[in-house]
């Protein structure tokens, strides 16, 4: 697209608007009369419905950090299975214990917390989000807050379950494994609430509804939404879904992850800085990983520090989108190259996935991005494109699509490989290890 | 505007004042950018719910008109879209009405009803609303690269339409 060109459309555009009027006719009294009466429902669905027992787990950090797990209701975290229960918590006495390691000492204090208050913040909330198409179908995920059409018959009345998770799932790939888990921001760090398993794998089940199959992104693809019940412990604040899911286990696919912040019962806390890398909207991350908490995004929203207050939520955006018009790569060991637990560095052989005209993507092939963890270090290249304009405001030229040579390319990798596998990115299949 | 207190939040005279100068545009906003009048209706409202429920933050921004026609859009948008996956039409991308008759007067409704909704929502969002590019992705729900190529594809489309009829008024009064 030639910017230049595309700057002359705007006053185009911008006349068709001219003169633009409200829609006439609209009788704003009533309007006023019906949104009153909404926010009103809305106001009171935020009061607390029910008062429910309990269940506290502390959980004591070293040096003295204390994080509280707290559940409200009748089940601890560790027993919410949405497949099987989803009734979320509804509110309740929100109990807070502190304890230390090593001693008895033991503070409680109890506070009326508002149970399914859901707020959705614009400026906050990234609601659909795209994973990186390495591996097709690129599976979309979106978040939707409000109360899900997929509600569990068995929630209580008035109950909400506000957390909807749509996404693309195999129709029949029984080693398709999901694991959605929620974290609470304390101001400082990310604290585990609960996780749900297999919400999307196999049959449809209470709170889960398959849509539509077979996709415009292939026969085996159907769309499918869960709903998630509020976090049982329901205490106002700002809370990070994280969604992971793996499927053709065995064939050495990367497993990846999905990610959005929503904010429960708090004010919507002002939009990240803009100082950050990429917008809210881009946390997505890929990785290969041992599990859900160990993705790179996961990690830097760990150990980032808010930039502005204590309430402000982790901007975690420390992943950097493909550059724009960068295109996939596979990559192999070069000839006679060779590994081992000590290899810090080594020679790939980078080919363009992308329609070239043949050329050699030498000194196109853009740094890789390497993830490292427990039993992996992913290595992704991506290529820049070879299409150039011949000058401004021409269209780029042709390219055909005959086989792409190879070129070569010196990894270095943060640190030796030792006995992890050395993983194409793009592929996901192992290469070394 | 009269409003009986008792049958809904308490709102103020401020809050009154915004909603009864600015729903009607709110609604013409929704309408041009999703070109569903019903679905625009319903977004719109909920839209106001939304600032009710927030206005002692939203108050204080420094434009909540413009805070709430972004959020009727942001919804008008993700229902529409939502609906199409849900009843498996193709996409909502795809969908789009018929050129329309040349050397017809081309106003905005028609001239946008040509575009798929991705794009109209977008030129929508920025030629009318005023919204940055950079800002038009995160309201669309998809990666800034993307809004970018329906912003621009939207504009040239029209461009396209409108060159055809440049002798015509294109302005989108009713």
């Amino acid at each position: 697209m030639s910017d230049e060109r595309d700057d002359e459309l705007h006053p185009v555009v911008d006349r068709l608007f001219d003169g633009v009027q409200p829609t006439p006719g609209v009788d704003v009294g009533a309007a006023l009369e019906a949104v009153t009466a909404r926010a009103a429902t809305v106001r009171r669905l935020r009061r607390v419905r029910r008062i429910g027992a309990v269940v506290l787990v502390a959980v004591v950090l070293g040096g003295g950090a204390t994080v509280a797990v707290v559940a409200s209701g009748d089940k601890a975290p560790d027993e919410v299975v949405a497949s099987d229960d989803p009734s979320p918590g509804v509110g309740g006495t929100l109990a807070t214990t502190t304890s230390t390691a090593s001693t008895s000492s033991t503070a409680t204090a109890t506070t009326t917390v508002p149970g399914d208050v859901v707020d959705a913040c614009p400026d906050l909330v990234a609601e659909e989000r795209d994973l990186p198409p390495v591996y097709l179908p690129a599976l979309p995920i979106e978040v939707v807050i409000g109360t899900s059409d997929h509600s569990p018959p068995e929630a209580p009345a008035g109950a909400s379950t506000p957390i909807e998770i749509r996404v693309l799932s195999p129709e029949a790939d029984p080693s398709w494994q999901d694991e959605a888990t929620i974290d609470r921001w304390d101001g400082s760090t990310w604290v585990p609430t609960y996780s749900l398993h297999s919400l999307f794998g196999g049959a449809p089940g209470i709170g889960r509804a398959d849509e539509a199959a077979g996709t415009d992104d292939g026969p085996r693809w159907r769309e499918t939404a869960a709903a998630l019940p509020l976090p049982s412990d329901a205490a106002p604040g700002i809370y990070r879904l994280s969604l992971t899911y793996e499927y053709d286990v065995g064939a050495g696919r990367p497993r990846w992850s999905a990610e959005a912040h929503v904010v429960f019962g708090v004010p919507c806390p002002e939009p990240p800085p803009t100082t950050t890398s990429a917008p809210v909207t881009d946390t997505i991350t890929s990785t290969a990983s041992t599990g859900p908490t160990t993705t790179a995004a996961t990690v830097a929203a760990t150990t980032a520090s808010p930039t502005t207050s204590s309430s402000d939520p982790p901007t975690a955006t420390t992943i950097t989108p493909p550059p724009e018009g960068s295109g996939p790569a596979r990559w192999e060991l070069a000839p006679g190259e060779a590994v081992d637990a000590a290899t810090t560095s080594f020679v790939a052989n980078v080919t363009e996935l992308t329609c070239s005209s043949g050329r050699s993507a030498d000194g196109r092939v853009l740094a890789p991005d390497i993830v490292v963890s427990a039993d992996r270090i992913v290595v992704t290249f991506r290529v820049a494109p070879a299409t150039t304009a011949t000058s401004a405001g021409d269209p780029p030229t042709t390219v055909t699509c005959p086989s792409n040579p190879p070129s070569n390319y010196t990894v270095t990798l943060p640190e030796p490989l030792g006995d992890r596998v050395l993983v194409d990115g793009d592929s996901g299949e192992p290469r070394a290890g | 505007v009269a409003v009986d207190p008792s049958a809904g939040a308490r709102v103020d005279d401020a809050f009154t004042a915004l909603f009864v100068d600015s729903y009607p545009a709110v609604l013409r906003a929704a309408e041009l950018a999703t070109g569903d009048p019903e679905r625009a209706r319903d977004a719109t409202q909920d839209a106001f719910v939304q600032l009710l429920v927030r206005w002692d933050r939203v108050s204080r921004y420094d434009n909540p008109g413009a805070w709430v026609r972004r959020v009727a859009i942001r919804e008008a948008v993700r229902g529409a879209r939502r609906d199409a996956r849900r009843h498996g039409t193709p996409s909502a991308e795809a969908t789009a009405s018929p050129d329309p008759d040349v050397g017809a007067s081309i106003d905005v409704d028609r001239a946008l009803a040509v575009l798929p909704l991705m794009q109209r929502a977008a030129v929508v969002l920025h030629h009318l609303v005023g919204v940055p590019t950079s800002e038009v992705a995160g309201l669309l729900g998809c990666r800034p690269a993307t809004a970018r190529v329906h912003l621009h594809r939207g504009r040239r489309r029209l461009a396209e339409l409108l060159g055809a009829d440049e002798e015509q008024p294109a302005g989108g009064a009713l």
